[in-house]
């Protein structure tokens, strides 16, 4: 992983670019000596924490029915509508699946928790047309077939000539990939999760790395649990180019239309609420806005600055 | 918290050189990563005299010398595992057995995933 890492970054990511691949590396080793010295607390109580605490070796299944969209920044792509949301999560003593990810964690501590995570990279989903395609994977997009008017300028260079913007159909298929990496949980207060991700392709699909870091606070009252958070991604330039440039792969797609994707930062806010109606239904709502950065919405495929996703439906947990 | 009744109460019929028993061996707890504190109760017998210690995780709890048996009865923190072990003048474990704590219900931890976040 290391090894891929290292490659991706000597192949295209040079100077500025790699700076937030080297940060984030410097804060795991920093952390990882730091938590070295403390004491592990496999012993400790999870109630100590007050938020958060589930019981180990136990499935936890609920399921969402409602109504949420998702918005597709991709010319030719759909809003995708969501009706049903589940959650699902197991944790053992090392072991944990939660919601698509895979992990195992590495050190346990009262504040700092240290995993190996691997997990769906969902930028593929911008390019299926519905919910199944997101689970299934459906190849709707991109034959290869495409019959765009070879453009004689670039576009918007002739008035001669419209040319059709480029759409998710006129590109070839994008495929999914599956990403892994480390993931560090910090606790430096008892309400507040700091989340920082580092993450690379597993499946040599596209070659590019990607960092998250997430800070979310919980409030839980009488009017039941709201959490906010704010996270900033990182996405190398070979993650963003695989799925969103254009060049000689996407055939008979006009080579004015060709595009060269950028390392973007995409900062978003989280908010979601969860209102206990009984000991099994609950009310839940939740909402993410994203911003894409413009080394992805300058893609000729991209029409929009942002993702906008929200949820509003009852949730029944089993 | 309840205390499990020893496995073997019979070291007077030792036929080894050395025999442990110790009361309880496990300490019941509700939830894993509980504290237990609770008496423990110790009898050992020996064949032939020496110096010996009795030493929990490798700390001693108490040291004989002429005698041929023994008993030791304490209120201590109970190990998670720990072994109980009788020891020569050198510190050599003669003889051992395992306390430990078990639970009712599984260990908490942190969720580290969010809610709903799939998409």
């Amino acid at each position: 992983m290391l090894r891929n890492t290292l490659q991706g970054l000597s192949h295209k990511d040079i100077g500025v670019k790699r700076a937030p691949l080297v940060l984030l590396i410097s804060m795991l080793a920093l952390f990882s000596a730091t938590i070295s010295a403390q004491e592990q607390v496999l012993e400790v109580p999870c109630e100590e924490y007050e938020t958060g605490c589930i019981d180990t070796r136990t499935w936890h299944l609920s399921a969402s029915i409602g109504y949420g969209e998702r918005s597709n920044p991709l010319r030719g792509g759909k809003a995708l509508p969501i009706y049903l949301v589940p959650d699902i999560y197991y944790y053992g003593d090392r072991f944990f699946f939660d919601n698509g990810i895979l992990g195992l964690s590495l050190q346990q501590r009262s504040r700092v928790e240290t995993s190996l995570v691997t997990q769906l990279n969902l930028e593929r989903a911008y390019f299926a047309s519905n919910l199944t395609g997101i689970w299934l994977g459906n190849q709707t997009s991109g034959s290869g077939d495409v019959s765009l008017m070879p453009p004689t300028d670039p576009p918007g260079g002739s008035d001669e000539t419209e040319i059709r913007p480029l759409r998710i159909d006129d590109v070839a298929s994008r495929r999914w990939a599956l990403d892994g990496g480390v993931q560090l949980d910090m606790y430096p207060h008892k309400l507040i999760h700091v989340r920082m991700q580092l993450l690379t392709d597993l499946t040599g699909v596209h070659h590019g790395q990607q960092m998250n870091i997430r800070l979310a606070t919980a409030r839980e009252g009488h009017l039941g649990l709201l959490e906010v958070g704010a996270e900033l991604n990182w996405k190398s330039r070979d993650l963003i180019d695989y799925y969103y440039g254009v060049n000689e792969r996407d055939s008979g797609v006009p080579t004015a239309f060709y595009y060269e994707g950028r390392a973007v930062w995409q900062p978003a806010l989280t908010a979601s609420w969860h209102y206990p109606l009984n000991a099994q239904w609950s009310w839940v709502s939740s909402g993410r806005l994203q911003w894409l950065g413009s080394g992805m919405s300058d893609s000729p495929l991209a029409e929009r600055r942002h993702v906008s996703t929200f949820f509003t439906g009852v949730s029944y947990r089993f | 918290m309840f205390l499990l009744p020893t496995s073997s109460q019979a070291t007077e019929l030792c036929e080894e050189a050395f025999c442990l028993s110790a009361t309880p061996e496990v300490c019941i707890v509700q939830r894993a990563g509980d504290r237990c504190e609770q008496e423990l109760r110790v009898h050992w017998i020996a064949t032939e005299i020496q110096p010996l210690c009795l030493s929990l995780q490798g700390e001693a709890l108490a040291c004989w010398s002429d005698v041929e048996t023994g008993s030791y009865q304490e209120k201590i923190d109970w190990p998670q595992h720990g072994e109980l072990a009788l020891t020569n003048a050198h510190g050599q474990p003669l003889i051992s057995l395992e306390l430990s704590i078990q639970s009712l219900r599984p260990r908490q931890r942190r969720r580290l995933g969010s809610p709903w976040s799939v998409f």
